[in-house]
């Protein structure tokens, strides 16, 4: 009778198939904009984001919440 | 509307609430530049805890995010006890409730991975970059990908 032992990889099969994408797709993550945005306190880093939220509410609204048409 | 994330906030810590800031929201916080539009929270489930929690979000109106206006609902003590987690709109946003953070566990698991900040100028306990990557890699889903990947790049720069 053969034994069939778990690969490592199987008892952690969630962090195999995330971590194999992870290395194998550029992440697109703007370093620079990271950065700048470690420099910020934790409440501003909060704010910074309430505020495009609120922009992009503001937008929606303006555009009867649809999208903008094409040139 | 905008969640206004500081009343909500300091509701919660002015009424004395044990929770744990989570989600995209504690991401935000420990430097994700990502958006999100609700506040996620992790609370405790003692009796006290759980009145406390009522209490302190009964002047925003909660009701269930997405359920027809004339749905009775309260969320009073007794319906926090009968359920584990509530995904909320209010007068002051939305607000999720959380029980448990799969991959986490409940909220003392879930406190032993947090840290505490201070969020207009209160202190607050926030999910750790650890703790997030726990949950994040339990939910599974594409977004928690792009969160990963933000986690892991905030790692380097600790």
């Amino acid at each position: 009778m053969v034994v069939l032992e778990p690969s490592p990889e199987a008892e952690r099969p969630l962090a195999a198939w995330q971590d194999a994408i992870l290395a194998s797709v550029p992440s697109g993550i703007d370093t620079v904009q990271l950065e700048r945005f470690l420099r910020l306190s934790p409440t501003e880093r909060l704010e910074q984001m309430r505020q495009l939220l609120l922009q992009l509410d503001e937008a929606r609204i303006e555009r009867g919440h649809r999208l903008p048409s094409a040139p | 509307m905008v969640t206004d994330f500081r009343a909500l906030l300091e509701a919660l810590t002015d009424g004395q609430v044990d929770f744990v800031l989570v989600g995209g929201v504690a991401l935000v916080v420990q430097g994700g530049p990502r958006t999100t539009e609700d506040l996620d929270i992790c609370y405790a489930r003692d009796d006290r805890n759980i009145a406390r929690l009522a209490a302190a979000l009964a002047p925003f109106s909660p009701r269930l995010r997405g359920a027809p206006a004339d749905l009775p609902f309260r969320l009073d003590a007794r319906t926090i006890r009968s359920g584990l987690n509530f995904t909320l709109t209010s007068l002051r946003g939305d607000i999720d409730l959380l029980g448990e953070i799969t991959g986490v566990g409940g909220y003392a698991a879930v406190a032993s991975v947090s840290e505490i900040l201070t969020l207009y100028g209160r202190s607050i306990r926030v999910m750790t970059l650890d703790g997030l990557e726990r949950a994040k890699r339990a939910a599974g889903r594409l977004k928690d990908l792009a969160d990963l990947a933000h986690i892991a790049e905030l790692r380097k720069r600790r």
